[in-house]
């Protein structure tokens, strides 16, 4: 049954846009705007927390009006709409603007304001709740339809006249099973792990409980996959490594740029780039430009709280940031550039006036001189020089865009689709200051340019007071506008300001950032402290888990399946805002902001798990995007194929130094968009459906790793197999015993005798004889098996066969060389010799074969010996049993799908496998290999697969079986449940 | 046998091997799309009209709207004016017979996030599905490449999925899985694995898929995905005839340096598009260039950038003519909305609401026309929907009222699918006469 550990009603944190406020005290040093209109208090935010009520609670139906005064009043208006539907608010502009509490009669006037609004049109009510849910509503959602608070503005809203919608959300998971916790387990694995999970994590949440599925979940939590995943995750969010794919991170530009002295020195001293700038540079970019990513995951791996993601006092470095930015971590130059350590940036200086370098061209900078090295601010993510550079601002723009970005990513705060959209093209017109001034505008700007202020330390690519003299960012234009333009109005600036006067003051949710030089830091604090940062955490990474972005509320109620879409966002969101304030305060009596933790509770909930329905039509069965068999991006389907057969598509022998990893791969690299992956740069959003497209790469990686795939393990000793551990190629369908002999007898005086015993049915059989090796060269000599007589007795020791060859059982065949011959001599190893043998009574048998090589090359003759069925399909022969068997545990291992014999999957997958058995049986196939060259291919990754005794050398498919098995992978890699999870 | 032949062999032959509910891959073949063909060229960043189709000039006492005019005058091309700014003339010169402009489009919005998903879905509000994607998915749905898109806005709103193309030559290696390469010292083909073998497997792949979808039980999640890779499959065997369409890797159209910030790769877009439709395989796409938003050195920028559209129409309709689709294609160019009607301090020019849509058909009756009306300072003014006359009691020109015009001119008007994404209370323009 629906685990419920995170479904219990819960009163709801509010995300609350409404904080209207306007930094109304000017900010010392920092200039901006100090004299205008604003609904801050000048101590600060308003209260959003509901204020105890002093009465006893009323019944609405008998005493509307007290109801209100007791309920609806405090924890409704007072609590959550204030904060804009309040004269000089953000939704000043909309019919409900009401008193403040602390305004005589605020009650009296705000019930009526109700009443007359509902009164007009009761129909409004609705609208109004839906409104508070976040349909088309500026402020974003406010109540959670299983709030209390929600509970009691429906109660009145209906109290006092209005038509409302009383459905309950308490059935949304009605019906919905969860996948086991094996299946959960694997999911997690492939998808957090990047692997499969061991058979001792397996059996440790083979018990079902929560709690051992929790601590196994939690064990997924580290190595290289994990890894992967955080900076995947992560990296779709901020797509940092547009970096990587053609965008230029100026902000770490050595040839440009003398801010980093050491950089620009190394740089210019390895003399002239015209044929490129030296390989270092690649290191020093790329680290650059992932720094912010390893530093998130650092800090999860590292289990330390989730709010160093913005307050951090450090960044990550690998070796040649280490050098450059003089972080001192120990990386040394033989450290791969791909290992990071936390350091600081003490290596960047000021443009001021002791900086002094010549630019020239094709070398760089030749540093003269320079200043101090700053005690570089960091802030996490927020001041890493690839987060800043990915928002680049202009003059104009003046740091909005990381402002937003900073609310949307930290915040969980949409800003462009939070507020009232303005349609009055009047006021998208006005020039005079409109951000600060125009309400039409001030809806986002009171949120946006406090923030957008805090980054002020900050130019246009990124670089700390990169203006000249290294006072501060402003540009030339803002502090001395007469240069560019004769008859320009003189400026506002001030010496000394950092920030823009004619802008609200550097701040956060109505407070002023207290000291220009490290309002960024202060901003990071400030959002770690926010109770949306630890939501914002919940949302950053619900695309990584869930394979979906988190739902927001449905816009538009005419819009097909609008009730589903309103009902899921509700469950989600609250599922959000709960788990948000577990993860702030620690989860299970855990560490506070602990994202591990986290990410376990994600992977518990439903939204990972729902696996079925048996109630058609509840609202989590129609609901798009959750629960399992989600499509799996390129990185994790390239991860998932490496997990199960070992390699990369793509991948072989030779580092590729284009590539970030070193490593080129067919999904990573050449197929990524195609499959539907992002470049963080022009694309940035994944395909989350097949197309005709996407189906062609998932099955070209089928097809090219399938067969090495065959080969290579069935090379494998038993028992180090990665698949195919437990059987042998020579296993068929008739198959009823079989084993493999060395011959090592170099003449027919030599021969030896090898024994075959197992257990027969009755029933018609075959003894099949095959020789597997078959070698030979020009000036060493010829392999060639031959035997010299097959005996068949009975437990008791009866002959019940004799054969030699020159007395030939009736019916028996020797076909070697594609031709059929008299003998019992085997030439090539495209053949085998097979005689007919009839078992009366079910026992024990053995069959003896005497037999000598002609021994030629580096190993002896092998030859396999074997009893056969006649009839692939009887449902009695062990080789049927052991292929099923096998079968059972590929749809395991690459679908997740639990069969037993006699499931009718089972059977349609053997099925198909005796069809492609019984037709390569009946091709022609000159050497009875694995493919049949130059017809086919079968493409290796590495050159030591071809040398001489290696795995590809060692493809003999006497008996079809490594073809089968191909068709057999291929057909799994390609099905629904590989491709999604 | 040749390889085209024995696929095509092999798929008639499944014909008669199969009997499903939901997968028809073995169905009858498709056959190559050959109805009208929809494109849209996604100026993203928000374009200046003001310098393009609705050209103004710097009014006394007013902040100067364009510096272009302060040396010449707008000019005329049939009856479309335009600016004489980067390569302008030698566009509407020669495509205004082609060109509806429509000026004065009010996108009620100055967020980049806001303007694209209103001009190009018809709404300000989640949920549309573009253009494309509703003309694809009633007029060509089946078909593998049926809706194309290279960026820019491509929301589907669940009525079909979009491709994107990249690069040629790896394009070229995927549309059959199962082909290695060419042996010329045997000269033949070379398999991974035999047609026959994969032509079993997608059977029981197939009649996996339509037993998972017989299951009560499925998620929404699971039935939307099971069904998008059933059609995925139903339709990849069509995919090996772009082979013959797509051009040579020397042939391949190279990326241009737009300015210095700005790199285009709108050449291979239009080549590749070209190429879908003249396979059959598409009908609609959407292409997508950058860098218009020039809050900063707005002119010279501009400059480039429109040079660069003007170049890329021309290369479009050049395409389109030499494959011979062009009599069958509607192309509509738009943006985020305009820019401001002034400079800032930094000579670039900032958000402003109102832009333009310029719609494209080879010889249309509706060509060389002008609708929609701005004011000398580039705000939109009120007309009437049926003669298109300046009107006080008329109303604005918005997205909703361009695509419900689109929709209709396109046989999308009544369709089921256009059905479930209306536009309710919104007034007919007769933009098409």
């Amino acid at each position: 049954m629906l685990s419920r550990t995170f479904l219990t009603t819960f009163s709801v944190w509010i995300a609350f846009l409404g904080t209207s406020c306007n930094s109304g005290v000017s900010q010392t040093g920092s200039g901006s705007n100090s004299d205008l209109p604003g609904v801050c208090s000048t101590d600060g935010a308003r209260s959003l927390e509901a204020q105890p009520s002093p009465l006893r609670t009323a019944t609405a139906t008998a005493d509307p009006y007290a109801y209100f005064v007791t309920d609806v009043s405090p924890k409704v208006i007072q609590s959550r709409c204030i904060g804009c539907h309040i004269s000089g608010g953000v939704a000043q502009a909309t019919p409900l603007v009401y008193l403040p509490s602390d305004t005589p009669g605020n009650e009296g006037s705000n019930y009526n304001l109700l009443v007359n609004y509902i009164g007009a049109e009761p129909i409004r009510a609705k609208v109004m709740l839906e409104k508070a849910q976040g349909v088309n509503h500026g402020g974003g959602p406010v109540l959670n339809s299983n709030s209390e608070e929600f509970r009691i503005l429906q109660t009145f809203l209906k109290a006092i006249g209005g038509q409302v919608d009383e459905s309950s959300q308490s059935d949304f998971w009605e019906g919905v099973e969860l996948a086991s916790a094996e299946q959960t387990l694997r999911r997690a694995a492939l998808i957090v792990a990047r692997r499969l999970p061991t058979e001792a994590e397996l059996l440790s949440v083979s018990t079902g409980e929560d709690a051992d599925l929790r601590k196994a979940l939690h064990g997924l939590m580290q190595g290289e996959g994990f890894h992967e995943f955080l900076i995947d995750g992560a990296n779709d969010r901020l797509h940092l490594e547009a970096f990587d794919n053609g965008l230029f991170l100026e902000a770490a530009d050595l040839n440009g740029t003398p801010l980093f002295p050491l950089g620009a020195k190394k740089y210019f001293e390895a003399g002239n780039k015209q044929d490129g700038w030296p390989e270092w540079m690649n290191d020093w970019m790329r680290g650059m430009a992932f720094s912010p990513l390893e530093l998130i995951a650092y800090i999860v791996e590292h289990d330390r709280s989730y709010q160093e993601v913005v307050t951090a006092d450090y960044m990550m470095v690998n070796p040649v940031m280490d050098e450059i930015l003089r972080s001192g971590t120990g990386l040394r130059e033989e450290h791969s550039h791909r290992t990071y350590r936390p350091g600081r940036n003490r290596g960047q200086v000021l443009p001021d006036d002791q900086l002094k370098s010549e630019f020239i061209q094709d070398f760089g900078n030749r540093i003269e001189s320079h200043g101090s090295f700053i005690d570089y601010p960091h802030a996490g993510v927020l001041s890493t020089h690839a987060f800043l550079n990915r928002y680049p601002t202009t003059e104009t723009n003046r740091n909005r865009a990381r402002s937003r970005w900073t609310y949307y990513h930290f915040l969980g705060v949409d800003i462009e689709k939070s507020a009232t959209r303005t349609t009055n093209p009047v006021a998208l017109a006005d020039t005079n200051n409109p951000t600060l001034r125009n309400p039409a505008c001030t809806v986002c700007h009171e949120l946006l340019d406090p923030v957008a202020g805090a980054f002020q330390n900050y130019g246009n690519s990124g670089l700390y007071r990169d203006s000249w003299g290294g006072q501060d960012a402003l540009p030339e234009t803002y502090k001395h506008p007469e240069w560019f333009e004769e008859n320009a109005a003189p400026s506002l600036y001030v010496y000394g300001d950092t920030w823009f006067r004619d802008m609200r003051a550097p701040g956060f949710n109505c407070e002023q950032a207290p000291d220009p030089s490290n309002s960024l830091q202060w901003l990071g604090q400030r959002i770690a402290r926010d109770t949306r940062f630890a939501t914002a955490a919940v949302k950053f990474w619900w695309p990584a888990v869930m394979g979906e972005e988190a739902k927001t509320a449905p816009e538009a109620r005419e819009d097909a399946g609008f009730e589903v879409e309103l009902a899921t966002f509700n469950e989600q969101n609250r599922f959000i805002e709960n788990l948000g304030k577990h993860f702030a305060s620690g989860i299970d009596g855990g560490k506070a902001y602990n994202a591990k933790d986290l990410f376990v509770e994600m992977l518990m909930s439903p939204w990972f798990r729902a696996d079925s329905s048996t109630v058609a039509g509840n609202s989590a069965s129609r609901a798009s995007g959750l629960g399992t068999r989600r499509l799996l991006t390129p990185e994790e389907l390239e991860a998932k194929s490496r997990a199960l057969l070992g390699w990369r598509w793509g991948e072989d022998d030779s580092p590729d130094p284009w590539d970030y990893d070193e490593v080129w791969t067919q999904l990573g690299n050449r197929f990524q968009i195609y499959y539907g992956g992002i470049d963080s740069n022009g694309i940035k959003e994944r395909s989350r459906a097949l197309t005709s497209l996407m189906s062609n790469v998932a099955e070209k990686q089928a097809v090219e790793m399938a067969c090495p795939a065959v080969v290579l393990d069935f090379n494998r000793p038993d028992g180090e197999r990665l698949l195919f551990d437990g059987i042998d190629r020579n296993t068929t369908p008739t198959s009823e015993v079989d084993k493999v002999f060395t011959v090592t007898a170099g003449s027919e005086e030599e021969h030896t005798t090898h024994t075959l015993s197992g257990e027969l049915e009755t029933g018609g059989k075959l003894i099949r004889i095959s020789f597997l090796n078959d070698w030979y060269d020009a000036d060493e000599g010829d392999r060639n098996l031959h035997v010299f007589s097959v005996t068949a007795k009975a437990s008791s020791g009866e002959v019940i066969l004799f054969t030699d060859r020159d007395n030939r059982t009736d019916g028996s065949v020797t076909f070697t060389c594609s031709n059929d011959q008299n003998g019992l001599s085997l030439w090539c190893d495209d053949g085998y010799i097979s005689i007919p043998l009839a078992i009366q009574e079910a026992g024990s048998y053995t069959v003896e074969v005497k037999a000598w090589g002609e021994q030629a090359g580096p190993d002896a003759v092998e030859m396999s010996v074997g009893v056969e069925s006649t009839d692939p399909t009887s449902g009695a022969t062990q080789g049927e049993l052991a292929i099923k068997n096998k079968l059972i545990e590929l749809h395991e291992k690459f679908l997740g799908e639990s069969l037993r014999l006699g499931d009718e999957e089972l059977d349609y997958s053997y099925q198909l496998l005796i069809e492609t058995w019984k037709d390569r049986a009946s091709q022609e196939n000159g050497r009875n290999s694995a493919w049949n060259w130059p017809n086919e291919d079968c493409r290796f990754y590495s050159n030591s697969h071809w040398e001489e005794g290696g795995p590809a050398r060692q493809a003999n498919d006497p008996h079809h079986m490594l073809y089968t098995w191909t068709s057999m992978l291929i057909y799994l890699m390609t099905d629904f449940y590989y491709l999604h999870e | 046998m040749k390889r085209r032949e024995f696929l095509t062999r092999t798929m008639l032959l499944g014909v008669a091997g199969l009997g499903l509910r939901v997968p028809r891959l073995y169905g009858a073949p498709l056959s190559p799309y050959s109805g009208r063909l929809l494109v849209t060229l996604q100026a993203e960043g928000g374009w200046d009209v003001t310098s393009f189709c609705d050209p103004k000039v710097n009014q006394p006492g007013e902040p100067e709207i364009t510096n272009w005019s302060k040396s010449k005058e707008i000019r005329t091309a049939g009856n479309l004016k335009y600016a004489p700014f980067a390569k302008n003339t030698e566009l509407f010169e020669k495509y205004h017979r082609y060109m509806l402009v429509i000026n004065g489009i009010d996108a009620q919005t100055n967020s980049h996030t806001t303007g694209v998903l209103h001009n190009w879905s018809g709404r300000n509000a989640e949920g549309f599905p573009s253009l494309t994607a509703l003309f694809a998915a009633h007029n060509a749905p089946k078909q593998p490449l049926s809706y194309i898109n290279f960026g820019g806005f491509g929301q589907t709103g669940g009525v079909i999925r979009f491709s994107r193309l990249d690069d040629v030559n790896t394009l070229r290696g995927l549309l059959e899985p199962a082909y290695s390469h060419f042996d010329t010292w045997g000269n033949q083909d070379v398999y991974h694995r035999r047609l026959s073998d994969m032509e079993r497997i997608r059977k029981y792949r197939q009649e996996r898929f339509a037993r998972m979808l017989e299951d009560p039980r499925l998620l929404a999640r699971q039935q939307a995905n099971l069904e998008a890779y059933a059609d995925a499959l139903e339709s990849k065997s069509a995919l090996v005839h772009f082979s013959d369409y797509i051009p040579a890797e020397s042939d391949v159209l190279e990326d241009v340096q737009v300015h210095e910030r700005h790199r285009s790769n709108l050449p291979r877009q239009i080549q590749m598009t070209i190429a879908a439709f003249r396979s059959g395989l598409a009908s609609a796409a959407d292409l997508y260039t950058g860098g218009y938003d020039t809050h900063t050195d707005h002119d010279n920028q501009h400059q480039a950038l429109f040079g660069h559209l003007a170049e890329m129409i021309d290369l479009f309709w050049t395409h389109a003519e030499e494959a011979g689709v062009a009599d069958r294609i509607t192309l509509v160019i738009g943006s985020d909305f305009g820019r401001t009607p002034q400079y800032n301090a930094d000579d670039g020019k900032d958000h402003w609401p109102i832009g333009s849509v310029i719609v494209m058909e080879r010889n249309a009756a509706w060509g060389n026309r002008v609708a929609g009306l701005t004011d000398e300072g580039h705000n939109a003014l009120k007309v009437q929907p049926t003669t298109l006359k300046q009107d006080r009691n008329g109303t604005l020109i918005y997205p909703k009222h361009v695509h419900k015009a689109l929709r209709r001119h396109l046989g999308l008007g009544s369709t089921t699918i256009a059905s479930g994404f209306p536009f309710n209370n919104t007034e007919d323009f007769a933009f098409f006469g």
